[in-house]
């Protein structure tokens, strides 16, 4: 398998994410991958790239465009013992497929009092900042995490995207994966397997100063942060969620315990978001070791908007992170 | 009301006078006034208090059976039925 | 014509030279009346409540929340009020907490106290016009575990300057505070607190007993007729209606030094000074150890249960300071005469220091059943001796004498007191 690559080396996103699903097509016949544009365009954003000349038209599925019926076909296979790994092109789409997610996938272990488990993973594409405009940047990760049923995935690293695949597919139940877009080509590290279990959060920096809690997209960005608070001799632990729900609640009050102090960064909506869930159970678990109050650095409270900076200013940024942390720490000039 | 609540408001009326006194310091059948140094002033505000948590009126011939906490409990158990305990 | 009056650091005795001002309870623009509790202070006798004297607007408050000022340290300014009450009603000026308007009529010059100016504290790091209000600790700006720290280590966050978001007191402000050795005054753990108590007793007893030339002079007293009018008293009453021994003496002492004023007042600048007021102080040991002696007012006018309750509510208070009950300022200073009471501990009597600027100090010892000869036969009767310790500066042997013996007088009559 010369695909599969092993001992830290260096590839995209991308490419991890491809390398993930062909050990997972290799390992279980019973895996099969379907999705529109998956087969013989290669996937939307190239990720499914070859796999049909490899595998055949048996477990690269291409379907129609309608995601209700794909996903729900999904769902059946899953019931039937297949382990169907769904591609919705992108969050933006899934909510077509919004009522078989939450009323089918979700539900049907609970309803069937344990009888039948649905084990589907669905992955897809998420987040802004390819000028895609309001209707194709959207971040609604934290829709999916509201739902108990659901486990949901964002693998911010060359690693886990590499590896969280195949974490999902040993799961029972529902799991969704999202791949943020702006993570396609970056280039990194992928080992010999993965770091934790997939509903582990990890520490991808540790500091003394202030934890910084982020997922998926913003993670390159908050580590560029803390990269240059560093200069500024502010030791800052970034937190890696890696899963949405369930949320790894110990890592992340273990942290605030630790630095007394905590930012989210999260892509979506500041209103009802992740990062507001995650501020709660802060103040609900950790209050008495805080230093200052929790802060949210979200995107603005408009549709993502389509020129270049507008969007940029939309959306979560560099700056906007170092300047919290010194506001936070009252070490601004 | 059970021996334990009447202890537990014996000791709390002690506490109001002598809140440094622990229920570990006294011994149930010394007298309190040594047990926990208390003068005939802190005695007095004792037993008011008592008599207050209690409800129970403590008349100045009855002095006596506040001696000990002992004591005490067995004067006050059988005016239960009486009292709002 | 509305007057200013400067409300000054207090002094609860000779031996207080400085005092903190631990809160304020009321801030600018608040109407107070004589006799309110105005601010919180930490003394060597312990926290306080500060009561003001007059009546009026408070208009400015000086100093800043648990900050060291010497005594007469003007801390608030307060408008008196148009129809000032106080004239037609001159209750009992504290001399040693008087306002400044008062100051020109008494001065003391005591040891400890000859100094003391009117003088305004100056803040440090803010101008007076900056001084902050700081009404409650409700408004500053502290993290939650930087509350959580300070509420472990006692301290007022109002004082610890803050570096944190929005100015906030943080963490690393409150260790930089502890690990400040001039701060530790703020930090004061109980034994601390039982340190001060102990050095201020000190100072005041060795200066009483440098300074003032004690006599001694004791009575055996028979109390056979005060007994069984007690007895009869107290019989079927509550605990809230009982009248204990120590209150009829109190009031048999307060009646007598009306005929013997030569007792009750204050020496200061080589004079006698007498007080008009019978204010005794009664001397409360702590449990904890170290003694606090509050006073009651004008026990010559109160009845025995009024003395009672007086003493009952002060015993309490004494006792269980750990549990925010306090004594009030006006309770600690200014009393023309001491009483202490040590029969209850079983001594047979008691010669006490006398505490200054006042001239005689009455210990009580147990009370005893004695043989008593009554013409040729032999009576088994109660008594007690009270000691008397004078300021021979002030006072005679033989005014002494009479007094205990009018006392002694005063106690066969139970009934009239």
């Amino acid at each position: 398998m010369n695909t599969q690559k092993t001992n830290s080396d260096s590839m995209t996103y991308r490419d991890a994410l491809r390398a993930g699903i062909i050990q997972s097509l290799n390992e279980d016949e019973r895996v099969f991958l379907m999705g529109e544009d998956v087969g013989h365009y290669g996937g939307c954003y190239g990720v499914t790239k070859g796999l049909l000349a490899q595998y055949g038209d048996q477990r690269i599925i291409d379907t129609p465009l309608c995601e209700s019926g794909f996903v729900g076909v999904g769902i059946g296979a899953a019931l039937g013992g297949m382990k169907p790994i769904v591609e919705v092109m992108t969050v933006n789409f899934s909510l077509l497929a919004m009522d078989q997610i939450v009323n089918s996938a979700a539900t049907l272990r609970h309803m069937s009092g344990g009888q039948f488990n649905v084990p589907l993973v669905i992955r897809m594409a998420c987040g802004a900042g390819l000028q895609l405009a309001a209707q194709h940047s959207h971040s609604w990760e934290n829709l999916y995490a509201h739902i108990p049923g659901l486990k949901v995935l964002s693998p911010a690293t060359q690693n886990d995207a590499r590896y969280m695949l195949l974490q999902a597919l040993q799961d029972p139940d529902p799991v969704l994966i999202f791949e943020h877009v702006m993570l396609l080509n970056t280039q990194g590290d992928v080992l010999d397997g993965p770091e934790a279990d997939m509903e582990k959060a990890i520490i991808r920096k540790q500091g003394t100063d202030i934890t910084l809690i982020t997922y998926g997209g913003s993670l390159p960005k908050v580590l560029k942060a803390a990269s240059a608070l560093e200069v500024l001799n502010i030791k800052v632990e970034v937190v890696d969620l890696r899963c949405l729900r369930p949320l790894d609640k110990a890592t992340i009050i273990a942290s605030v315990e630790k630095t007394h102090r905590a930012i989210i960064i999260d892509e979506g909506w500041k209103t009802g978001s992740l990062a507001g869930e995650l501020s709660a159970i802060i103040m609900e678990q950790a209050f008495w070791t805080l230093d200052a109050p929790v802060q949210r650095i979200c995107t603005q409270e408009v549709p993502i908007p389509y020129p270049k900076h507008l969007e940029h200013a939309a959306l979560p940024q560099v700056d906007q992170i170092v300047n919290c942390v010194q506001r936070l720490l009252n070490t601004e000039l | 009301m059970n021996t334990e609540n009447l202890e537990r408001l014996l000791i709390e009326a002690i506490q109001e006078v002598a809140p440094e006194i622990k229920k570990n310091d006294i011994d149930s059948d010394e007298d309190i006034r040594e047990e926990c140094d208390l003068d005939s002033m802190d005695f007095i505000n004792y037993l008011a208090a008592l008599q207050k948590s209690t409800g129970i009126k403590i008349n100045e011939r009855d002095y006596s059976q506040f001696i000990t906490i002992n004591k005490a409990i067995t004067f006050l158990q059988p005016k239960d039925k009486y009292t709002k305990l | 014509m509305t007057k200013s009056i400067d409300i000054t650091m207090p002094s609860l005795g000779s031996d207080m030279t400085e005092g903190m001002l631990v809160e304020w309870l009321i801030k600018v623009g608040d109407k107070v009346k004589h006799g309110d509790v105005i601010a919180v202070l930490e003394t060597q006798k312990g926290a306080i409540d500060m009561e003001v004297y007059q009546d009026g607007t408070i208009t400015q408050l000086l100093v800043q929340p648990l900050k060291n000022v010497p005594v007469g340290t003007v801390l608030a300014r307060l408008k008196e009020s148009e129809a000032a009450p106080s004239s037609l009603n001159p209750r009992y000026q504290n001399p040693l907490s008087k306002t400044k308007q008062h100051s020109d009529k008494l001065n003391f010059d005591q040891p400890g106290m000859a100094s003391v100016e009117q003088h305004l504290y100056q803040p440090q790091q803010k101008s007076l016009t900056a001084v902050q209000t700081h009404t409650s600790r409700h408004t500053v700006n502290a993290s939650p575990i930087a509350r959580k720290m300070a509420n472990e280590q006692q301290l007022n966050l109002s004082i610890v300057r803050g570096t944190g978001f929005n100015d906030a007191v943080i963490l690393k402000d409150i260790e930089a505070f502890i690990n400040e050795p001039n701060n530790q005054g703020s930090l004061t753990t109980n034994d601390d607190k039982l340190a001060n108590m102990r050095s201020a007793i000190a100072k005041a007893m060795s200066q009483s007993k440098r300074d003032i030339p004690h006599f001694y002079l004791s009575s055996d007293i028979t109390i056979n007729k005060a007994q069984q009018w007690l007895q009869q008293t107290n019989q079927d009453k509550d605990p809230q209606q009982q009248i204990l021994l120590i209150a009829l003496l109190l009031k048999a002492i307060a009646i007598t030094l009306t005929k013997y004023p030569g007792l009750n007042g204050f020496y200061h600048k080589d004079r006698f000074e007498p007080v008009n007021e019978i204010n005794i102080a009664n001397v409360i040991s702590l449990r904890t150890g170290g003694v606090v002696v509050p006073l009651i007012q004008n026990v010559d006018q109160l009845s025995l249960h009024q003395i009672m309750q007086a003493l009952r509510d002060m015993t309490l208070r004494s006792r269980s300071l750990e549990t925010g009950k306090r004594l009030r300022s006006s309770e600690l200073s200014g009393a023309s005469i001491t009483i202490t009471n040590m029969g209850e501990r079983g001594a047979d009597r008691v010669f006490g220091i006398i505490y200054p600027p006042q001239v005689a100090i009455i210990g009580l010892g147990k009370v005893k059943k004695v043989a008593q000869v009554y013409g040729e036969k032999i009576n088994v009767g109660e008594q007690l001796t009270v000691c008397l310790s004078a300021d021979h500066r002030v006072v005679d042997g033989m005014l002494a004498a009479k007094f205990l013996n009018s006392l002694a007088k005063k106690l066969q009559y139970p009934e009239q007191l």
